[in-house]
C-alpha cells in the first residue's frame, strides 16, 4: 500500500502574475520531476508541500487535458503561500495528490450550463471550463455561459484567455466589477443582480458555482428562486485539510470529509448538512 | 484459540521472556501516575486493577512522531520497526484501538504508519475486576472483564491468570512455555446495562442543530486535555521543521478543542466558539464516526471525567443530550 502522505518531486514552470490589486494572486505554472502530469478530473486538489515550511490544500487550476504541465493559482495569504510567492521559476516544489471527487462531468453532459465565478474562485472552476471548451468534448454540453465576477478590473483571473473561451461555439461570457471603472466594457454590480437579468432556460441548466460564501449563498438562493433544482447547483468548498485522505479529522462538516466526500457538493446535499462551513 | 493457565508466580519468568525477545510496555507508575512505559524489569510492573492515566494508543499513533524527510526525493521515516508487546491494556482501550484501526485503515487509504506500528505491536489484555470512579464502560455496552480485541488476554481469577491466545500474532509469546489447558469458561458473565447502552440515536442535524450546546458547553475552559488522554481521539496537524540542514516533516497530535483547529489561512473559522468546538467533540464520538465505520468513538473509560479541571463530565453530557432528544419539545 502506497503511503499517501508522501510528495512527488515537481518543478515551478512559469509563475504568472494574475492580479495587479492588492489581492496578490499567481498562476504557477508546475510539472512534475519524474514525468509531466497527475492523472486528475475537474473539482479535485492537491496537497503541496514547501519542505520546512509546510503544506497546504490547493485546487487544481488547469485544464486535466494538459499532459505537459498543471497549473495553481494561488492567494498569498498564510505560511506556505508567503513562501511559494517567493519562489521562482525552476524552484523545486512537493506535490501529493490528486484527492476529493470530482465535478459530475457525465451527469452534466446534454446540458446548458452556467458558470458563476466570483475572484479567486473560478480558479477550482477553470478545469472543469477548459474540459468542456476542449474540441474533443464542446459537443457534449449545450450552450455554455459564464458569470465571471471581480472587486475591480485588476482583481480578474486569467482575464487574458476570456476572450479565447468566449469564440468557443455557443460559449457566452459576461463579466463585472463591483464599482464602475474608467474604460470598462463589462457589467457592474453584484453576481446574485446580474444572474436575473440573464436568460437562462431553467429546465435544462446546471449551475456551477465558486466564489465568497457570501456569494454562493446570494447566487444560489436566487438561482432556487429561478427554479433550478437544488440538485443542479454545484459548488466546490474549501476547508482546512491536514492529510487530504479522511483521517486527521479538520475538515468534516457532520459525518462527511470535504477531503473525500467532496469538495464539489450539490445545493441539494448541502441543505441535508449541518450549517457548519 | 489457544485458552491457557498461567499461574500467578510463573508471571515473572514469563514477562521477562518477553522482555528478552521484545521491547515490552505495561503499566508503571510513573510521579504519581500510572503510565504505559517500556519496561526493563518484571518489577517496574504496576500489576494493581487500575487503568492508566493515559490510553496506550500512542504505541501506535504516537503523539509526535517524525513521518519523513526531504531531501533529493521525500523518504518516509515513522517509528523504527520494533515488535513491541504492550501488557495489561484493558478492554476499554482495546475497544478504542478499534476504532483507531478503523478510522486509521478502512475506505480509500491507508494510514501505513499506523498501520506499521499496528503491525509491530503485540496487544494484551487484561480485564478488569472492578469499575474505577469515572467508569462508565458498562453504560457504553462494554465488558469490563473480558475483550476479543487483542492477542492475547489476561482474565485475573486470583492465584491464577486464564489466559487466550487470540491469533496467530499472539502465539510466539508461549512458545516452549509447559502450560495447562483452560477448561472453556462455562457461560461468560456479561455486563449488563440496567436502561439500555448509552448512546445517541438520532439524526446528526437534529443534534447539531436542537441541543443547546452554547449551555452544554458553558462551564468548558477548552484546555484540550479530554482529547489527549481519550483513547479514541486521532486527529492530527502536520509540522515541519529543519534539523541539521535536513527539512523534516512531523505528525502531532492536534485537538478539536483549539480554535486554530479548523481556521483557514484566511482567518475564516468554521468552528469559531467553543459551543461549535464541544458540539464537534461531541457529535464526533457519538454519531459521527458510528455512521462512518460503525463504532462509537466513547469507551466510557472516565479519563475525561477525572482529567477535566472544570469537571465536565461526558455521561452526564450525553445522557441530557438524550433526554432532552426523548423530551416533547424535540
Amino acid at each position: 500500500m502506497n503511503n499517501p502522505y508522501l510528495p512527488l518531486k515537481a518543478e515551478i514552470l512559469e509563475v504568472i502574475q494574475e492580479t495587479t490589486s492588492e489581492l496578490d494572486i499567481k498562476t504557477y505554472k508546475v510539472k512534475l520531476l519524474d514525468g509531466g502530469t497527475m492523472d486528475f478530473m475537474p473539482g479535485q486538489f492537491i496537497e503541496l508541500s514547501i519542505p520546512g515550511v509546510g503544506e497546504a490544500p490547493f485546487g487544481f487550476a488547469s485544464s486535466p487535458l494538459n499532459n505537459e504541465y498543471m497549473e495553481l493559482s494561488i492567494k498569498r495569504v498564510g505560511l506556505v503561500t508567503e513562501a511559494l510567492h517567493s519562489l521562482k521559476a525552476g524552484s523545486r516544489i512537493w506535490l501529493r495528490g490528486p484527492f476529493g471527487n470530482t465535478f459530475p462531468v457525465k451527469e452534466l453532459e446534454n446540458n446548458k450550463i452556467l458558470i458563476i465565478a466570483g475572484g479567486l474562485g473560478l480558479a477550482p472552476l477553470r478545469p472543469l471550463i477548459l474540459y468542456m471548451l476542449d474540441d474533443m468534448n464542446r459537443s457534449r454540453y449545450g450552450d455554455i455561459q459564464m458569470l465571471l465576477a471581480a472587486r475591480s478590473t485588476g482583481d480578474f483571473i486569467y482575464r487574458r484567455e476570456f476572450d479565447g473561451w468566449s469564440r468557443v461555439k455557443n460559449t457566452n461570457i459576461i463579466k463585472t466589477i463591483d464599482r464602475p471603472e474608467d474604460g470598462w466594457d463589462g457589467k457592474v454590480g453584484f453576481p446574485h443582480i446580474l444572474v436575473g437579468e440573464m436568460e437562462i432556460d431553467v429546465p435544462n441548466t446546471y449551475a456551477v458555482l465558486c466564489g465568497p460564501p457570501i456569494m454562493i449563498k446570494f447566487v444560489s438562493a436566487k438561482l432556487v428562486e429561478l427554479g433550478i433544482p437544488r440538485e443542479k447547483i454545484l459548488t466546490t468548498l474549501e476547508m482546512r485539510m491536514t492529510c487530504g485522505v479522511g483521517k486527521c479529522g479538520k475538515c468534516n462538516i457532520g459525518h462527511q470529509y470535504v477531503c473525500i466526500d467532496g469538495p464539489v457538493f450539490n445545493m441539494a446535499q448541502l441543505a441535508e448538512m449541518p450549517a457548519e462551513y | 484459540m489457544t485458552r491457557v493457565v498461567v499461574p500467578k508466580s510463573k508471571l515473572k519468568e514469563l514477562l521477562e521472556g518477553w522482555i528478552a525477545s521484545y521491547r515490552v510496555a505495561a503499566p508503571v507508575m510513573n510521579s504519581g501516575k500510572l503510565v504505559f512505559e517500556e519496561i526493563k524489569d518484571f518489577s517496574d510492573i504496576n500489576l494493581e486493577d487500575n487503568l492508566t492515566y493515559k490510553s496506550p494508543k500512542e504505541f501506535l499513533f504516537p503523539q509526535v512522531e517524525k513521518i519523513m524527510s526531504f531531501g533529493d526525493n521525500a523518504v518516509q521515516t515513522g517509528t523504527p520497526d520494533r515488535k513491541t508487546v504492550v501488557f495489561g491494556v484493558r478492554p476499554c482501550d482495546l475497544d478504542a484501538l478499534k476504532v483507531m484501526t478503523a478510522v486509521f485503515t478502512k475506505g480509500k487509504y491507508i494510514d501505513t504508519f499506523f498501520e506499521k506500528n499496528l503491525d509491530n505491536t503485540i496487544l494484551v489484555g487484561m480485564g478488569c475486576l472492578a469499575e474505577k470512579p469515572g467508569c462508565f464502560c458498562g453504560d457504553r455496552g462494554l465488558d469490563k472483564s473480558s475483550s476479543s480485541d487483542c492477542d492475547i488476554f489476561f482474565s485475573d481469577n486470583g492465584e491464577t491468570y486464564t489466559v487466550e491466545i487470540l491469533t496467530e500474532k499472539g502465539r510466539p509469546l508461549f512458545e516452549g512455555m509447559k502450560l495447562e489447558e483452560a477448561a472453556s469458561p462455562a457461560a461468560i458473565q456479561k455486563n449488563t446495562v440496567s436502561g439500555g447502552i448509552l448512546e445517541i440515536d438520532a439524526d446528526e442535524n437534529t443534534v447539531f442543530n436542537k441541543i443547546n450546546w452554547a449551555k452544554i458547553s458553558e462551564k468548558c475552559l477548552g484546555c484540550g486535555i479530554c482529547t489527549f488522554i481519550c483513547p479514541t481521539c486521532h486527529c492530527f496537524e502536520f509540522k515541519d521543521t529543519v534539523e541539521t540542514g535536513e527539512p523534516v516533516r512531523y505528525r502531532c497530535w492536534d485537538s478539536c478543542m483549539y480554535p486554530r483547529f479548523t481556521m483557514h489561512a484566511s482567518g475564516h473559522n468554521p468552528r469559531a466558539s467553543k459551543k461549535e468546538r464541544y458540539r464537534q467533540r461531541i457529535m464526533h464520538k457519538y454519531l459521527y464516526v458510528k455512521k462512518n465505520f460503525g463504532y462509537t468513538a466513547c469507551t466510557g473509560c472516565g479519563r475525561c471525567i477525572r482529567s477535566c479541571p472544570a469537571g465536565m463530565n461526558i455521561k452526564s453530557v450525553v445522557t441530557e443530550i438524550v433526554d432532552n432528544l426523548r423530551s416533547e419539545e424535540f
